[in-house]
């Protein structure tokens, strides 16, 4: 059977810069969430937010290429280049990886309203003259794939995933079965996500799943997935890449093996009268099932699931609600984390986070704790890890859950490279 | 200042190394500007220099020095 493989991860998040920066911060169980200073967020419910402030874009691109685009294609880009340099990967090199058996899939929920607004608030104020003629390829979501293929000579197949904030598992998914497909050899597959603007942040508030946080509140304690005090989503900023190859790929060129993509499936379960999704959790606890038997493994064999941990109630409950349907008689026994909380929840680059911390995990055998999370809600009795992180020697296969408004499901098993065979 | 001198900042606050421009640099082939920054550049030259530019007669410019007797040559804003 044809294997999935992860060869290299690159990640821009509040955390820092680089992957290493993510994961230390995920297993510290410490928040680095903070009340926003992008713009004035006085007016807002929810105040705070995951800043990606290490992250100056001016020193790692060309001014040219900076004033043409968007924050959320500077944070895609380096972090795509990132992953491919940890691959060991170089794109049109006599050495490297042909540029049309490239492929790259890229997700996002909100564009690049940074760029936007200001463009359209000249257009108002200004008239058309003003207005830069960049705007029309900055702002929309697919920009970030398109400059990631210039910028890195790629010519294979490019998509944008836009499905809420499940967006970067469908790019992860599709990048799998693009592989398994013959369509390329290698695929960069992550998302980007730069929420931080006056409108895109009213959009998130409107879209009615962020944690209210004014001025008097602690910013490092907004965000409790599954707590009792949940109240729910903290919003982050940032991108995450992974290089996916087919196994005999990899292995043929020397390539670090991370990890293997060894399970996915999607669906959906868009529930009325409310834009949102079941509440009773089925629909996505069958997407789970799938992904471990496409994986080959039962959910005994599991060594950690990372929740999707939205904070939003209703959420966290039909979460809790799809783990323990698709656990079974192991509900106890796997633990489940939800490492989003010490970042933030970057949207349409969230699952491609946490699969680049589900690599370190697999790599270290250690399981990040979930922060904030003190007191577990009313029947959320799963084995969450709290406080510290908690050493997993044997950890082999680790299920990440990715879900996004309108009912969006997906879930991905990511085994140890030594599972690979 | 002489018009030059004033292009060159004008491309210096878009970016532009300065020091890589000369009369006789090539705009597209030598410094890779393509018709959407042509247009960015005419509207940056309006506005500096309250000149009125056609974006079309502005991109017959082939080197810097073209550009320098085109903008020369360009009526001031009435």
């Amino acid at each position: 059977m044809t294997r999935v493989v992860v060869t290299g991860t690159g990640a821009i998040t509040p955390a820092g810069i680089g992957t290493d920066a993510l994961w230390k911060r995920a297993l510290s169980g410490r928040s680095c969430i903070r009340r926003i200073d992008r713009f004035d967020p006085g007016s807002y419910r929810c105040q705070v937010a995951g800043q990606a402030d290490a992250f100056d874009a001016k020193w790692w691109l060309p001014g040219r290429f900076t004033k043409r685009t968007d924050r959320f294609t500077h944070l895609a880009v380096v972090a795509a280049e990132m992953a491919l340099h940890d691959a060991g990967l170089s794109v049109g090199d006599p050495d490297g990886v042909a540029p049309d058996r490239v492929a790259v899939m890229v997700g996002n929920v909100l564009g690049g309203w940074e760029f936007a607004e200001r463009e359209l608030r000249d257009l108002w104020v200004n008239g058309i003259r003003e207005v830069s003629p960049y705007q029309a390829t900055a702002w929309f979501p697919a920009a970030p794939q398109g400059n990631i293929c210039i910028r890195l000579g790629i010519k294979g197949r490019a998509r944008t995933f836009v499905c809420d904030r499940a967006s970067a598992a469908y790019a992860l998914v599709h990048g799998a079965e693009t592989l398994l497909r013959g369509q390329a050899d290698v695929v960069i597959a992550g998302g980007t996500e730069q929420p931080l603007s006056p409108y895109a942040w009213l959009c998130c508030q409107s879209g009615g799943f962020l944690a209210p946080s004014d001025a008097t509140a602690d910013p490092e304690a907004a965000y409790r997935p599954f707590d009792r005090a949940h109240g729910g989503t903290v919003v982050g900023e940032g991108s995450a890449f992974l290089v996916l190859e087919r196994l005999e790929h990899a292995r043929d060129r020397g390539a670090p093996i991370l990890a293997e993509v060894a399970g996915w499936a999607v669906n959906t379960d868009g529930y009325m009268p409310y834009y949102t999704s079941e509440p009773h959790g089925q629909t996505m606890s069958a997407a789970m099932t799938r992904s471990l038997g496409r994986a080959g493994i039962s959910a005994d064999q599991l060594g950690c699931v990372i929740a999707d941990g939205s904070g939003v109630p209703r959420e966290d409950a039909a979460e809790v609600l799809a783990l323990k349907g698709m656990l079974g008689g192991s509900a106890d026994a796997v633990p489940v984390t939800a490492v989003k909380a010490s970042y933030g929840h970057l949207l349409g680059a969230a699952t491609a986070a946490d699969a680049a911390i589900a690599v370190k995990m697999l790599e270290y055998g250690q399981i990040p704790p979930v922060a904030n999370l003190s007191r577990p809600a009313p029947g959320f009795d799963l084995d969450f890890v709290t406080g510290t992180a908690r050493e997993a020697d044997s950890l082999r296969h680790v299920l990440i859950v990715s879900r996004g408004l309108g009912g969006v499901n997906a879930s991905l098993v990511l085994s140890s490279s030594q599972e690979e065979g | 200042m002489v018009m030059r001198d004033r292009l060159l900042e004008i491309l210096q606050k878009l970016k532009f190394e300065p020091q890589d421009i000369t009369d006789g640099t090539n705009l597209r082939q030598d410094l890779g500007i393509d018709s959407t920054e042509f247009a960015e550049i005419a509207v940056a030259i309006e506005r500096e220099l309250h000149l009125v530019i056609n974006d079309e007669e502005l991109q017959l410019a082939k080197t810097f020095g073209d550009l320098v007797l085109y903008v020369a040559s360009a009526p001031t804003v009435a």
